[in-house]
């Protein structure tokens, strides 16, 4: 091995988290390479695609008016169905029409990331796609570098940094995590869809650039411990499913199935008729949240975004963010160590108390028992949805009955099917899981 | 395109089928399989979660021979199938430059 071939630091994957820290250790002037097993960055990328980008904005400042993102989300919807109805919060402001458009954009991660490496690649890191990391070299209990495929060539360094996505291969090798637990991981199935852009706008009530995101729960996903997803992008909307791999086990669903459903449901189907099919897409979602962290760094090891578990599972759904935050502060660090020459696991480990003064793992810590509680509490999506929807069918039914008979009725059923009790224990719990 | 067409049909441009989804994928398939599968522990599994849940359909059953068929070049790279039967499914990347390539992802 020659010495030329020594780099400060290999970062493995070019997504946001791996991108986000080359960077900012190219622009502190430390040698680095992205290592991409894409033939190009994105080229293995899937997300729902709502971007969040505090962190990008300061990366690359006024960003939006150069990389290829797809609209800024001024409505949000959150919404419950049962079979044949749909119970909604539904949120829209012109208030974030302006710069920085609340952070919030739609992607495509194929355009997204290819254009994201372009700028980092300026900035003075080396990326290299088509090369996948097959293992880490060691010295002892030391990451001194990585080994490649195809070709098997062998790169030293001080560090590397794992931003190798939800897999996590090379964590594992390092002993920072043990097997991946079904129960943790999400499997989701996506599909982009075409339509044209005035039917994009006309159906969803968007002005000019305007976008929406929906989060669907309870039907969309056939009672599953999961959500549905519908993003407005330019003329395309972004579709899909995610559950538990062990929940999907359990109902023996195949998640193309789920996502069927998902659009055939009577308050889908109207928005993607006249659709055309464009690409079909699967990824996991690491769900384990704060309990499940594995451990983040080792010597000459930092574990960033996905591949160190920090993805916010809660009606948020945020990843990108906490990945691209988590790249920023493991290249802060990496500068850190190398002043002081010290890429021990001690010099190394004031990353996840980086983290953990942040609002990455502020933002895990504070859902950290949401996720248990509705694994616990399978009733609250599987039934509620039906039940809620069911008392607010009678309660709108028109009929020639009094209106004090009807309320009387509808809270005589409310009683009997869920009872004051429980509802109050029940949104008691729900409080107490998300504080 | 009306905004009035209805349901979607066989012949609609909005697939249904994993088959008809997979012909909108791109991949750059490799030769040798990345996927390996353990046949004597796969054919002792009585749930055989692989068959249903891999959303490629990646894995098919020999109702003759009662081994599973492995069509590792429609695989999307989800990881999904070792998580899920970690037993039997030994599931690496494809070589780099390999696999699937999205155009939106
Ligand atoms: C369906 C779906 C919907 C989502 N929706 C949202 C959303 O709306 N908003 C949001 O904020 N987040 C969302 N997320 C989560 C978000 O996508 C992730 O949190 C984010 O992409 C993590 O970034 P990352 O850089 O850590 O990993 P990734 O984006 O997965 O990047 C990892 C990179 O490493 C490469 N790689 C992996 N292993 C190797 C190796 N051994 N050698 C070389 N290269 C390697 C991969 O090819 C990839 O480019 C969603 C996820 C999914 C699956
Ligand atoms: S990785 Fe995903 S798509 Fe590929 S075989 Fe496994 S489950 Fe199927």
């Amino acid at each position: 091995m020659s010495e030329e071939e020594k780099f400060d630091c290999i970062i493995v994957g070019a997504g946001p988290a791996g991108l986000s820290a080359a960077i900012t250790l190219a622009k502190a002037g430390v040698e680095v390479a992205v290592l991409e097993r894409g033939e190009y960055p994105g080229a293995k990328n899937v997300m729902g695609g709502i971007l969040f980008t505090t962190i990008l904005d300061k990366l690359l400042p006024d960003f939006w008016e150069k990389a290829p993102v797809e609209r800024h989300i001024t409505h949000r919807r959150f919404s419950l169905l049962s079979k044949d109805s749909e119970i909604a919060l539904d949120f829209k402001t012109a208030g974030y029409n302006e710069p920085p458009y609340n952070h919030t954009w739609s992607v495509l991660r194929a355009k997204f990331d290819r254009w994201f490496a372009e700028q980092v690649e300026e900035a003075g890191a080396m990326i290299i796609p088509g090369m996948m990391v097959s293992e880490l070299l060691m010295d002892g209990d030391r990451v001194v570098g990585v080994k490649t495929e195809p070709g098997g060539d062998e790169l030293n360094c001080d560090v590397v940094i794992s931003a190798e996505g939800v897999n996590s291969f090379l964590a594992e090798q390092a002993g920072l995590r043990k097997q991946h637990d079904p129960a943790h991981m999400a499997v989701a199935v996506k599909e982009v869809i075409s339509l044209p852009q005035e039917t994009i706008e006309d159906r969803f009530h968007l002005n000019d650039s305007e976008g929406c995101a929906y989060e669907i729960f309870g039907q969309a996903v056939q009672g599953t411990f999961g959500s549905g997803f519908v993003y407005t992008n330019k003329d395309s909307l972004s579709i899909g499913v995610g559950s538990t791999i062990h929940d999907m086990k359990r109902h023996k669903l195949n998640p193309n199935d789920v996502l069927e459903g998902f659009k055939k449901h009577p308050a889908i189907a109207p928005l993607v008729r006249g659709a055309e099919s464009q690409e079909y897409a699967a990824h996991m979602i690491p769900e384990g949240g704060f309990h499940h962290l594995p451990k983040l760094t080792t010597n000459g090891l930092i574990l960033t975004g996905d591949a160190a578990g920090l993805i916010n599972a809660s009606h948020y759904h945020e990843g990108s963010n906490l990945a691209m935050a988590s790249g920023v502060m493991a290249a802060e660090t990496v500068i850190a160590a190398k002043e002081k020459g010290d890429f021990s696991d001690a010099s190394l480990s004031t990353y996840r108390q980086k983290l953990d003064d942040s609002f990455v793992l502020k933002d895990l810590k504070k859902f950290q028992n949401l996720s248990k509680f509705l694994n616990e509490n399978p009733h609250l999506l599987r039934d509620y949805p039906d039940i809620i929807s069911g008392m607010l069918k009678d309660y709108f039914t028109i009929s020639e009955k009094p209106k004090a008979v009807i309320e009387k009725e509808v809270m005589a059923k409310f009683k009997k099917e869920i009872g004051i009790w429980n509802i109050g224990k029940d949104l008691y719990k729900i409080w107490r899981a998300m504080r | 395109m009306s905004d009035d067409q209805v349901v979607p049909t066989e012949n609609s441009p909005l697939k249904e089928t994993i088959e008809d989804k997979l012909f909108l994928v791109k991949y750059k398939p490799d030769k040798d399989s990345h996927i390996e599968v353990d046949q004597e522990k796969f054919k002792a599994d009585t749930l055989k979660a692989v068959l249903f849940i891999c959303p490629a359909k990646v894995y098919e059953l020999n109702e003759e021979t009662g081994e599973c068929m492995v069509a590792f070049e429609n695989c999307l790279e989800c990881g999904t199938c070792y998580v899920s039967c970690p037993e039997y499914v030994v599931w690496k990347y494809p070589r780099g430059g390999f696999g699937v390539q999205y155009r939106f992802g």
